[in-house]
């Protein structure tokens, strides 16, 4: 894509730090009560309604086989783009919002804490976290399951 | 349900009222002199805080309370009409409008209460309490006209004036002071009340109302008559000895009355006439004259009668099929066609003006303007366009970002065009217009225009396009890219709840209401945005229903009967549960169950809802039905793709969210 | 012997409430009726003092419900409750026959206000 630096949002799941770019975030919305679809696959948490609007919202914590926590203040929803349509992402929480470096962003190693190498699009590494950026489009249309490394978890 | 109604209805005439107060402090300001405006506003104020104390919204109450009194000082002429007082009551009138719609952003009332308090040099309550005597004491002259004065002198009996005190938070006040006169009407002769009882009739009236009225009935009779009505706070009975006392009407008193000690009756009459005018000038302002108001609500239950009709056209059809009366089902054709008529003038119904949303934008631009030092002349054009009240309610966001955008990055400023050669003064013309089944609505300015460069530069430092892709770009498409996500997000995302309100919002506002918007625009000579949106959303009525507590829409049309299903009617055939109904036999259907709830509930009666699909008939067993109602479908963006129960959701009154069931899957499939 | 109240409304909500109240102030509920035909209906059972009835049901609203009772008892105690925009609908109540209403959101004084002007 473009040159230089492109600011992420980083945002929590389990003990993970991942990275979205802003361009693909619409905005960041408390927690809602979520509507829940019949049938509707495991991760997708169902639907909210925001400002009159309904979106359609995915839990990541599912969508990577990690087991449900209540929600906490910090809980977020992401709402980003996805294939011209709001979508949006239960996050456990919004840490900051980073300029890095094109240059600085590594090609993904083969398999990252359980996450094949589709749904990344690379990794950085900030301080002392590696921030994982994840590709979105493949992450959201693939149905596989993924799970989190439970060990690299217990590590962190 | 009733409680969301009345939400909606209290949401909708605040709305109004704050309205009302907007554009007449606009018009204030500019004709500080027009006094008509001033109580205007002090009538809008006085009507919000009443409303909002009903409903136990204090804080709004307490705040028009503020207003109320600086404009009472306004009105009485001890304070000046300055734009600091303009600006503070603006500012009243602000947080008003965010106490519905957006607390959070609320600044801090206290102070600001504080500051409107301070303002009229008096943090009593005594104003208000003022007004309310005021409007009180006056009310102990009658003003009789020769053939009333003759009735009194000529009918049997005493003359009494009967003061009745409503309580304060009566909400029908016209239909206690109706069921007073209907007590009275036993006892006596009514000769008249105050205020009048056409003016009675209209709610136009405060806690208290007086009758002039001949009885041989005893004080404590009408006292006890009168006690046990509800609501009714005090009375007061006062026997007229001298005929004298009540004034004469003649025909030239009002101005020597209105400087003699009477003061306060001169002046109630005085407002009293000017709310007269007042509601004219206003309603000529929001509708041509051969229109009349109707509530909303009123128009709703008209909707459900044209529904039930339906139902019940429906159902005659249906025995007319399955008894194979070819005669009677000849008939019905015209009956159903008449129905979808009557179902269509209903809708029709629920157009209004796009004036509703068009109103707010000179009170916006002048604030802009005022922030941003530039010149800027709004034209508003085709506000007596129509539209759904549904889509009315959605439009309003968008159209304040795009105007926004044309004051903001359009106009420019005074200097630098009067360097160009055109006018100080800007122009933002914002219009409406049929064209076909849309409405358009365009939002056009003679600014800067959008430099395709510009849009260039930004699109690939924001990363939303890559140079390579750029290259191969019309000026046209690169425009376009305004409303590509992440252009025009804030640089910065400070907080991170915050709204981000970008060009994408717009667009995906408009997707969602199936409309369209484009841009046209020529660098040096304006930009024009265009909005295409259809005359009315897709709105279903249907029945609102329980299902392991989420609600569920189960559309109308499909829907023949709802019935209270006994346990003891319920047979098995073939491992099916099935009831009997008129010579036919329905199976049942589990909502829970085919929803993938847990199927415990246990009822003594099972509220069922009867559907026809394709000429066979179900019963779909609920939790409970709430009532009928009519919603908006919403798509819902199908990531799982297992989800075709479900055919939409809606919006309910108190923002939570009902499936719309697609019956036919759910039967079927 | 506490007089006996039939409480007539769709939401359960609102039942549950008007209930709380009948009870708070010494009276009974005879039954309650979630539309306008199951009220009639149990009025007739029932011969209640004083029945509250809700305007907007499903089935039968309570105007019609009001016109039937009064036709049964000419004497019948109703007591409408109406919801703020609903004008209209009470002057309609009160000319089939309804003695008093009372609007949403009721308030537990107003309640007891029009339950004791006409039962005491």
């Amino acid at each position: 894509m473009s040159e230089d630096t492109q600011q992420m949002i980083i945002f929590d799941i389990g003990n993970e730090k991942f990275g979205i770019k802003i361009t693909r975030v619409h905005e960041i919305i408390r927690m809602k009560e979520i509507t829940e679809l019949p049938d509707s696959s495991e991760y997708f948490a169902g639907i909210v309604n925001r400002r009159g609007d309904i979106v359609s919202v995915v839990d990541l914590r599912k969508r990577f086989g990690l087991e449900e926590i209540v929600e906490t203040d910090n809980t977020r929803i992401i709402i980003i783009d996805f294939q011209g349509k709001d979508v949006g992402l239960i996050v456990d929480g919004v840490s900051e919002v980073l300029h890095i470096n094109e240059a600085d962003i590594d090609d993904p190693p083969q398999s990252m804490v359980g996450i094949k190498d589709d749904y990344l699009q690379g990794i950085v590494k900030v301080d002392e976290d590696i921030v994982i950026i994840l590709d979105l489009d493949n992450l959201l249309e693939s149905k596989e399951e993924i799970e989190l490394d439970k060990e690299k978890q217990g590590n962190e | 349900m009733d409680m969301d109604e009345f939400q909606e209805m209290y949401a909708s005439e605040s709305r109004e009222h704050l309205d009302i107060l907007n554009d007449a402090l606009l018009t204030l300001e500019n004709d500080p002199e027009n006094m008509e405006m001033v109580n205007e506003s002090f009538r809008a104020a006085h009507t919000l805080k009443g409303m909002a104390g009903t409903m136990g919204f204090d804080q709004v109450s307490e705040l028009a309370h503020a207003m109320e009194n600086i404009l009472d000082e306004l009105r009485n002429g001890e304070i000046a009409v300055t734009t600091e007082v303009i600006n503070l009551l603006f500012r009243a009138v602000d947080n008003l409008e965010l106490l519905s719609s957006d607390p959070d952003q609320v600044e801090d009332l206290e102070g600001l209460i504080k500051e409107l308090r301070n303002y009229t040099g008096d943090d009593t309550e005594l104003s208000t309490g003022n007004q309310e005597t005021s409007a009180s004491s006056n009310n102990d002259y009658f003003s009789l006209d020769q053939d009333e004065l003759e009735m009194v002198e000529d009918t049997p009996g005493e003359t009494v004036i009967i003061k009745v005190i409503l309580e304060s938070d009566c909400v029908f006040k016209s239909l206690r002071a109706d069921m007073v006169f209907d007590a009275l009407e036993e006892l006596g002769e009514l000769i008249k009340a105050n205020p009048s009882i056409d003016d009675i009739r209209e709610e136009k009236l405060d806690e208290e109302f007086q009758v002039l009225f001949l009885t041989k009935e005893s004080k404590e009779t009408l006292s006890d008559a009168l006690s046990n009505i509800s609501e009714v706070d005090t009375i007061e009975i006062e026997v007229v000895e001298d005929l004298d006392d009540l004034s004469i009407q003649q025909e030239s008193t009002g101005a020597e009355q209105e400087d003699e000690s009477t003061i306060d009756g001169a002046k109630d009459k005085d407002s009293k006439s000017k709310k007269k005018s007042k509601t004219q000038s206003l309603s000529s302002r929001l509708r041509s004259s051969s229109t009349i108001k109707v509530d909303v609500d009123r128009l709703d239950s008209l909707m459900n009668l044209v529904a039930e009709l339906v139902i019940k056209r429906t159902q005659v059809e249906s025995v007319a099929r399955s008894y194979d009366l070819d005669d009677l089902e000849k008939k019905l054709k015209p009956l159903s066609k008449v129905t979808t008529d009557l179902q269509d003038a209903v809708m029709e119904m629920r157009m209004v003006p796009i004036s509703m949303v068009f109103n707010r934008f000179p009170r916006l631009v002048r604030d802009l303007a005022q922030d941003l030092e530039k010149d800027i002349n709004l034209k508003i054009e085709g506000e007596e366009t129509e539209l759904d009240r549904t889509i009315i309610d959605e439009i309003g966001d968008p159209l304040v970002h795009l105007i926004r955008n044309s004051i903001d990055h359009g106009i420019e400023p005074p200097a630098e065009r009067e360097e160009k050669d055109k006018p100080r003064e800007g122009l933002v013309k914002l219009s409406a217009f049929h064209e076909g089944n849309n409405v358009v609505i365009q939002i056009e300015d003679d600014g800067a225009g959008i430099d395709p460069d510009v849009i260039e530069e930004k699109a690939i430092d924001k990363g939303v396009a890559s140079p390579s892709e750029i290259e191969n770009m019309s000026d046209q498409e690169i425009i376009n890219l305004i409303f590509a996500p992440g252009f025009s997000t804030n640089e910065e995302v400070s907080d991170v709840s915050g709204r981000g309100v970008g060009m994408d919002v717009v667009k995906n506002k408009l997707d969602s209401l199936n409309g369209s918007i484009d841009i046209k625009s020529e660098v040096g000579k304006g930009s024009t945005f265009t909005m295409k949106l259809p005359l009315t959303l897709s709105i279903i009525q249907g029945f609102l229903t329980t299902v392991a507590d989420q609600k569920y829409v189960i559309p109308l049309e499909s829907i023949q009967e709802i019935v209270d299903v006994q346990p003891e009617d319920i047979q098995t055939i073939r491992q099916e549960q099935v009831i009997h109904r008129r010579g036919s036999v329905i199976p049942l259907i589990s909502l829970r169950n085919k929803l993938g709830k847990e199927d415990d509930f246990e009822e003594e009666e099972i509220s069922t809802v009867i559907v026809e699909i394709a000429n066979d008939y179900y019963g779909l067993m609920v939790d409970s039905i709430i009532g009928q109602q009519e919603v908006v479908i919403k798509r819902i963006n199908d990531l799982s793709e297992n989800i075709e129960k479900i055919a939409g959701g809606a919006i309910l009154g108190d923002g939570s969210i009902a499936l719309i069931l697609n019956v036919e899957e759910i039967t079927i499939g | 012997m506490a007089k006996k109240i039939l409480i007539v409304d769709d939401a359960q909500f609102m039942r549950t409430m008007l209930k709380k109240l009948v009870e708070e102030n010494g009276y009974e509920v005879a039954d309650e009726a979630v539309n306008g035909e199951e009220a009639v209906k149990k009025y007739k059972e029932q011969s209640p003092d004083l029945v509250t009835m809700d305007i907007t049901m499903p089935k039968m609203d309570g105007i019609e419900a009001t016109r039937e009772i009064m036709d049964i008892d000419s004497d019948a105690n109703v007591i409408v409750c109406s919801a703020m925009g609903q004008k209209p609908m009470v002057v309609e109540s009160l000319e089939a026959g309804a003695k008093d209403f009372i609007v949403k959101p009721i308030k537990p004084k107003k309640v007891k206000e029009a339950l004791n002007n006409i039962l005491e």
